[in-house]
């Protein structure tokens, strides 16, 4: 699977380990909860990095005692359709802190690709023929957004504002509206 | 979920461009009309038939395909399913509305 | 009314740009169509039984005459010269065509209006009081936060794959027209103990084929903490809501498997998470809002006309009209005028392109600039001066829409139905049409008085059928439609679910049947009660003996 990282596909330095494989003492991998869970001493003592991977059933408050601990969270969409791992994602940056790498796996649409970043995604495994560009231009095909305290590249209104001032505005017909005798 | 079929069966879908319900033909051509259409008589000739909707659907001029169960009758197959029948024949409401140019009914009723 | 600024402008452009890039990858077959189905409908495009629907987003119900003369344009342009208001305050056209959607949408933009979120699993198009903003009896216009989640929930990166459709309704009003507690979440705008304004929030009501009437989860939130609210139900139910059954994936079945305590527990613990300040716009953009909606230019006038008296005494087909069709405005001198989209014998909710013109014309000379569209497919002249009610009232006759039967049996709610609609398992028009013949005598009708008859194609209930006094779903059995019929559903603010009253009736006999419910209503009403009050206080059995006897 292609991965996809600030809009360039990258190397992918992290392997997926088998729930029996054993655990290396070096590299970078991606194990499920549960044996993160059952084995976190001895991942504690290992030099590489660790990852895990959630379904998109549990509750990212789960994790919270050991974020630290953490270098990715792989979160999962069965389809694409199916939009929880959103919501785990906003808890995880927001209330959670979280500031590791946020992987999306599993089916992944370039349609996606504005909202994934907005909830805080910041990597992302694509089909193998997925276009670059085409990725490019739909994470991006939105520059603006009316819900305040995401994240993205887009705009919200008060950004919009702030970057523009007042007497630069060439939106008269709002300055008219607003000045209408009330 | 598959009904147990016992009459023949014609293959349609649904036109991408407008969504109009075609059939296909005797002649392998997607009409907006089921009296041409071709039937399946037995499970073999139905998986064929159905088969014959991945060319139109690579070339995306057709959507959805599906076999429906029809009857032989002197004015041509019918459908079984009344859902089908409605399909076909259109709104049973008249359009009575100023007719403009692109105005006319896409399925005569 | 909302104006678009530049945000708006740019935001809507870059949507339609956005759609027309995923229809083009469509076309060329980049986008399979599976893929692509989900994206059609996060902009309502729909494909139905015979082509392609399109659901235009009226927000809140509100529109004003160049949007409404759009409407027009596109019904000819890219229609069959009609379109047909719902029972979501949307309009629906029935006939575009795939490579015109873009531009359809182009035009709309240029209106300030779109498709967006019409459809699919996401927070539709936010639908509000029709008279809100004139009511009489409105503690505030509800408006302005119908405008601000209107644009809260626009692409909402994280609540736009829900695991079903997601819909809010709000009121500012004790009359509840907005069927908010049928709503996902239904909001009101009251006065707590301080006299502060602040909302009730209803949760998990809906329609469907698991009817249900919402939960109240907060007596009064205060106003400015409404989106961040609105955020943790959202977030409760896009992680729990049940994904592994489409009719068990709403917000009502949540609410109820989980029990309405225990939902709100898990709302307010979430709520207790979410940095409110973060989420919720400042202060001075609610009043950029709120701006918009302040009272138009009302004249300065007495509250009675003499001319408009005069007029009532006069001409007695014009007083029936004010007495049904014209409701109390909150200015003096001022009245609401309904415009019954239900002729006798019409489909309920289609409006030709001319009439659309028609309405257009009369709200810019007459009514301020301002429609609305009502949740029972009617439109509204909001702001009328009772002098120029008969003025109006005749124009409105030339178009053949001045029929006085606002809230009457011929105003009829009816779903497009297997006339229309791929899901429909049986058709709702020609019954509500043959209904409307039947019991369409002005003075019958009159006699029978308040009475709301809803009509569905299918389980689904888009026609409201189980808040309807006479509810009526349309189902198909061996090849022949059927009819079920239910009694004392209401969808106001003592919202109720119809209860069925027993077998099915046919096509043909079902017109029949509600003839008899209705003859058996007249017959036992004491004092003067309405169709629901007299069915409230005898129950279901009257009706049953009465029908099953003479069928």
């Amino acid at each position: 699977m292609p991965l996809i990282k600030n809009g360039q596909i990258a190397d992918d330095t992290w392997q997926v380990l088998e729930d029996d494989a054993p655990l290396p003492e070096q590299g970078d991998v991606i194990v499920a909860l549960e044996r993160f869970l059952a084995e976190i001493d001895q991942i504690r003592t290992r030099s590489g990095r660790t990852g895990i991977a959630i379904e998109n059933t549990v509750d990212p408050q789960e994790v919270t005692a050991h974020l630290d601990d953490l270098d990715l969270i792989a979160l999962d969409f069965p389809a694409f359709t199916d939009g929880r791992a959103y919501s785990q994602a906003r808890q995880l940056r927001t209330k959670q802190g979280y500031t590791g790498e946020l992987r999306a796996t599993g089916n992944v649409l370039a349609d996606q690709a504005g909202f994934l970043l907005q909830v805080g995604f910041d990597a992302f495994e694509v089909a193998a023929d997925q276009s670059l560009d085409v990725w490019n231009k739909a994470a991006n095909s939105m520059a603006l957004a009316y819900q305040r305290g995401y994240g993205g590249t887009q705009k919200t209104r008060d950004k919009l504002q702030a970057a523009r001032p007042l007497a630069n505005t060439s939106n008269c017909a709002l300055a008219v509206e607003q000045s209408l005798p009330i | 979920m598959a009904k147990k079929i016992t009459g023949p069966q014609v293959l349609t879908a649904n036109q991408l461009s407008d969504g109009m319900a075609v059939f296909l033909s005797n002649d392998n051509v997607w009409l907006t009309s089921i009296e041409n259409a071709q039937f399946a008589r037995s499970e073999e000739e139905a998986t064929d038939l159905e088969a014959c909707a991945l060319p139109a659907i690579r070339s995306n001029d057709i959507v959805d395909p599906y076999l429906i169960e029809i009857e032989e009758t002197e004015a041509g197959p019918v459908p079984v399913e009344f859902r089908e029948r409605r399909r076909i024949a259109g709104p049973s409401v008249q359009v009575t509305f100023n007719t403009r140019p692109n105005g006319q009914l896409a399925l005569a009723s | 009314m909302y104006r678009y600024d530049e945000f708006d402008t740019t935001f809507v452009r870059q949507r339609v740009d956005q759609f027309r890039d995923q229809v083009n990858r469509r076309v060329s077959g980049e986008l399979t169509e599976e893929q692509f189905r989900p994206l059609r409908l996060m902009n309502g495009l729909y494909l139905q039984l015979h082509a392609y629907m399109l659901r235009v987003a009226v927000p809140y119900g509100t529109l004003n005459a160049a949007q409404m003369r759009k409407l027009a344009f596109i019904a000819d342009k890219y229609d069959k010269g009609y379109g047909h208001f719902t029972t979501r305050q949307n309009i629906q056209y029935n006939w575009p065509k795939l490579p015109d959607v873009p531009d359809i949408l182009d035009h709309l933009a240029d209106v300030e209006m779109h498709a967006i979120q019409t459809s699919g699993n996401c927070i539709r198009n936010v639908t509000a009081d029709q008279w809100s903003g004139a009511a009489a009896d409105e503690v505030e216009d509800p408006r302005p936060y119908a405008e601000l989640m209107r644009q809260w929930s626009s692409l909402h990166p994280e609540f736009s794959f829900l695991p079903r459709k997601f819909k809010i309704a709000v009121t500012g009003a004790q009359a509840d027209r907005a069927a908010i507690a049928y709503h996902d979440i239904g909001l009101r705008l009251k006065k707590n103990g301080s006299d502060e304004i602040g909302f009730e929030v209803l949760v998990g009501g809906g329609m469907g084929r698991t009817p249900m009437i919402a939960a109240r989860i907060r007596d009064w939130l205060p106003k400015q903490e409404l989106l961040a609210y609105l955020e943790a139900i959202m977030r409760v139910y896009n992680l729990h809501g049940r994904r592994d059954n489409k009719y068990k994936a709403r917000i009502k079945i949540l609410v109820h498997e989980l029990g309405a305590e225990e939902f709100t527990s898990q709302v307010e613990e979430e709520y207790t998470r979410i940095d409110a300040p973060r989420v919720m716009p400042p202060a001075q953009e609610l009043e950029r809002i709120a701006a918009y909606f302040a009272p138009p230019a009302f004249d300065d006038l007495q509250d009675d006309s003499p001319k408009f008296m005069q007029h009532e005494e006069e001409d007695a087909a014009f007083a029936q009209w004010v007495e049904r069709n014209v409701a109390a405005h909150k200015q003096r001198g001022y009245a609401i005028v309904n415009v019954s989209l239900k002729p006798v014998g019409g489909v309920p909710g289609d409006a030709s392109s001319d009439q659309m013109r028609a309405v257009a014309d009369l709200a810019e000379q007459l009514s301020l600039d301002e429609i609305r569209v009502t949740h029972e497919q009617n439109l509204v002249l909001p702001h009328v001066r009772k002098q120029d009610l008969y003025r109006l009232w005749q124009e409105l006759k030339k178009h053949e829409l001045a029929d006085a039967n606002i809230g009457l049996a011929t105003d009829i709610i009816a779903c497009p139905g297997l006339d229309y609609c791929a899901l429909a398992t049986a058709r709702s028009i020609p019954i509500s049409q043959d209904i409307s013949n039947r019991l369409g005598d002005i003075a019958r009708q009159r006699e029978i008085g308040d009475l709301k008859i809803k009509i569905s194609g299918c389980i689904n209930a888009c026609g409201h059928h189980h808040a309807g006094h006479i509810g009526i779903l349309g189902l198909e059995k061996r090849g022949q439609e059927y009819y079920q019929i239910t009694l004392g559903g209401s969808g106001d603010e003592r919202a109720s679910v119809g209860e069925i009253i027993g077998p099915g009736f046919s096509s043909e006999t079902v017109t029949d049947a509600v003839e008899t419910i209705v003859d058996t209503y007249v017959g036992l009403r004491q004092n003067g009660e309405t169709f629901i009050e007299a069915y409230r206080r005898v129950g279901p059995d009257p009706f049953k003996e009465a029908v099953y006897a003479a069928h």
